[in-house]
């Protein structure tokens, strides 16, 4: 980025910003027809780009486990992130690992909130998602599937990990149609609040996001029937496919401000 | 659509008052579903455009969003979806340096914008007899920023500290959101 100058700047912006690389959403309160000319008269003689082809970023099978260790000089307790390579977006085996997400780490009721929160009181908050930078519908391209949560230094990273087996392990026996049920329902009211929130704006957002990678802002409309779709034998067998140890990546956070008096109550 | 959600339960209450067979048919319709109206249609030049009414509030949201984000910046642009974020307010053909926000704010509005993987996207929520105020300004900086040297070298400073304030000096910084691809992607 240092190295840039005007001239790569302004190529940059003719290629990537232009109209035919672009969505525009309107939501709320407007008249449908005077707001078609407006948009037409503002933006309807403003020039296409060429397009380059875009990167390829997909991701090949992982085979086997992989650790990390970061030392962090401001942190003064350890933190754990657990991630896994996610199916192909819109494929049924996605929308499976939507409902094991609510089912293993969204709200209280969540299989590791209740394991690592209420039973061993390990942490005090387990968080995580598909897509950490927005939701599980608004990217394109391979994604994770991850959480994470901070510890005290009395506390091994084995103690948790153990306790992180002890759910994953009965978790393909546990699975039937009332556990998706109540995925669902989450499911649903996090729809709610997403796009009812802030004036609609994530209305707009998912309209934008289903124009730009689906070429069909409809979806919006059916995503709840796509989980619903979802059976109990797909559940298990995205379990079985994704939620292994060999497509996981543990990411470990070694503090180094641990010992520091200052940072000890 | 809060108020859409509701709608059926208050049905319940009045019918479920009057009479038990009337109580029982309003039971057994289909739990709502969420339906928002979508107007789709894709402009010549290319652009693509979602309209979608909502008059419970008299407010109009503005969405673009360029499909280009952070991790598909061509290899030799690293950081260029993020710098153009803030080039985008930078001034346009009409509009001087930070005259956009101001555009924005000063008719009650509020606005931001974002880089995300796969995206790089700008909103604004105004009033909605401000909408074709939006619109204009909008269209005024797809159709060209006025970069200069100037703007360009500050801007520059200002991304390098962003990062330096909210991921290098911060105790988990970075952590998990921008340290695990690294870690678990090979690209």
């Amino acid at each position: 980025m240092d190295a840039a100058n005007l001239e790569d700047v302004s190529s940059f912006f003719k290629t990537y910003y232009a109209p035919n690389n672009a969505a525009l959403s309107i939501v709320g309160d407007f008249e449908m027809e005077e707001t078609k000319a407006w948009i037409q008269k503002y933006f309807g003689d403003i020039p296409a780009s060429d397009l380059p082809a875009k990167p390829d970023i997909s991701e090949p099978k992982q085979t086997e486990e992989k650790t990390f260790v970061k030392d962090d000089a401001l942190a003064n307790k350890p933190a754990i992130a657990l991630a896994y390579h996610m199916p192909q977006r819109n494929s049924p085996e996605y929308f499976a690992m939507g409902l094991l997400d609510q089912i293993l780490v969204q709200g209280d009721n969540s299989l590791l909130a209740q394991k690592l929160e209420k039973e061993k009181g390990f942490t005090s908050n387990v968080s995580g998602g598909i897509n950490y930078l927005g939701n599980m519908f608004n990217y394109q391209g391979p994604m994770l599937w991850m959480y994470d949560l901070t510890y005290d230094n009395d506390t091994s990273k084995e103690d948790i990990l153990t306790a992180i087996d002890e759910v994953m392990n009965g978790l393909k026996d546990s699975i039937d149609q009332a556990m998706i049920d109540q995925a669902i329902i989450k499911i649903r009211s996090q729809l709610y609040d997403d796009i009812g929130g802030t004036f609609g704006l994530g209305r707009a957002d998912l309209l934008c996001a289903f124009a730009l990678f689906d070429n069909n802002p409809e979806r919006i409309n059916t995503l709840e029937d796509s989980f619903k779709e979802i059976t109990p034998k797909v559940v298990k067998k995205t379990i079985d496919t994704y939620l292994i140890k060999t497509n996981r990546t543990v990411l470990t956070v070694n503090p180094l401000l641990a010992e520091n008096d200052k940072t000890q109550s | 659509m809060k108020l859409m959600s509701l709608l059926p339960l208050l049905f319940l209450f009045i019918f479920g008052c009057q009479n038990q067979n009337e109580k029982k048919n309003t039971n057994s319709k289909e739990v709502a579903q969420f339906k928002v109206p979508v107007e789709y249609y894709t402009l010549d030049n290319g652009l693509k455009v979602i309209l979608s009414q909502d008059k419970t509030s008299p407010t109009a949201i503005v969405a673009v969003y360029y499909n280009i984000g952070f991790r598909i910046e061509p290899k030799d642009r690293t950081g260029f979806a993020h710098l153009f974020e803030h080039m985008m307010f930078q001034g346009s053909k009409n509009l001087g340096k930070m005259e956009f926000i101001k555009l924005v704010q000063e008719n009650g509005g509020v606005l931001n914008g974002s880089t995300r993987f796969d995206f790089t996207n700008y909103f604004e929520i105004v009033p909605s007899h401000k909408l074709e105020t939006m619109l204009w300004a909008e269209a005024d900086r797809m159709r060209g920023l006025d970069i200069t040297q100037e703007n360009l070298t500050n801007q520059q400073g200002v991304v390098k500290n962003e990062v330096k304030v909210n991921v290098l000096n911060q105790p988990y910084g970075g952590f998990p959101w921008l340290d695990m691809p690294q870690y678990a992607n090979t690209n």
